[in-house]
């Protein structure tokens, strides 16, 4: 099962076009409804990210999940955020699955990242920046738990 | 970490005709206009029938805005500011 995805186009420095590679996402509200929303597929997170208001909407509790410390290439203590870390659904339609990976809810606003840990662990992820499109390869198998 | 779990899902017919609906928005999303990435640079929005429907600086305030709305008719999304992102 693979598919792919057209990349999104925001502005970059000076206004200039810049490309992005994304993937539409759904999940489940706490009241049982779908959201779709619009995630950046970043091979270079660790684990895939939103916002602490993300977690509430989904019906978990920010302060059950593991907790970490989000660092980035700023090192400096006071650019440390704090993270909780669960185990979150998320429904990938063109694959037809429903996949649950590590997922961190980052204290305050955050983008709305897939990263390595789960996803890339289900996907063969092939960026084509050339055609601006990523193609995506289901390869775990349906019904897998790993490990 | 563990790897993660996989399961077949298959949307109900009404679920499916909501997300059918959203996948022009999507395309316009992708494809959003200069004067709209300038207009919600570092804004959440939440976009419906190529339109955006509401915007906010943080999803709790979106979700504030959207309160009562049917949220599965509806792209949520975050528009980045015009700048070279390095996530962290």
């Amino acid at each position: 099962m693979s598919f792919s995805k057209p990349w999104r186009t925001l502005s970059g420095p000076d206004d200039r076009e810049k490309r992005l590679p994304i993937l539409d996402v759904y999940l489940r509200t706490a009241h049982g409804s779908f959201i779709r929303e619009v995630f950046v597929v970043d091979s270079g997170a660790d684990v895939s990210l939103g916002p602490r208001r993300l977690c509430e909407l989904v019906g978990l509790r920010w302060d059950e999940g593991e907790m970490i410390e989000l660092r980035g290439i700023a090192q400096r203590r006071e650019c440390v955020v704090p993270g909780a870390v669960h185990r979150l659904p998320i429904y990938v339609r063109e694959a037809g699955c429903k996949l649950t990976i590590p997922f961190c809810f980052a204290a305050g606003d955050a983008p709305l990242l897939l990263g390595r840990e789960g996803f890339f662990d289900a996907f063969r992820v092939e960026f084509d920046k050339r055609r601006l499109t990523t193609t995506f390869e289901l390869f775990a198998e349906v019904g897998e738990v790993g490990r | 970490m563990v790897r993660p779990l996989v399961q077949s899902w298959s949307p109900s017919e009404s679920e499916e005709a909501a997300f059918r609906a959203g996948d022009e928005t999507l395309q316009w999303l992708c494809d959003l206009p200069a004067d709209m990435r300038r207009q919600y640079a570092g804004k959440w929005i939440a976009a419906k029938e190529r339109g955006v429907i509401a915007a906010a600086d943080s999803l709790d305030a979106l979700l504030g805005l959207l309160e009562g709305s049917d949220l599965q008719s509806m792209i949520i999304d975050r528009v980045e500011r015009p700048a070279w992102m390095v996530y962290r």
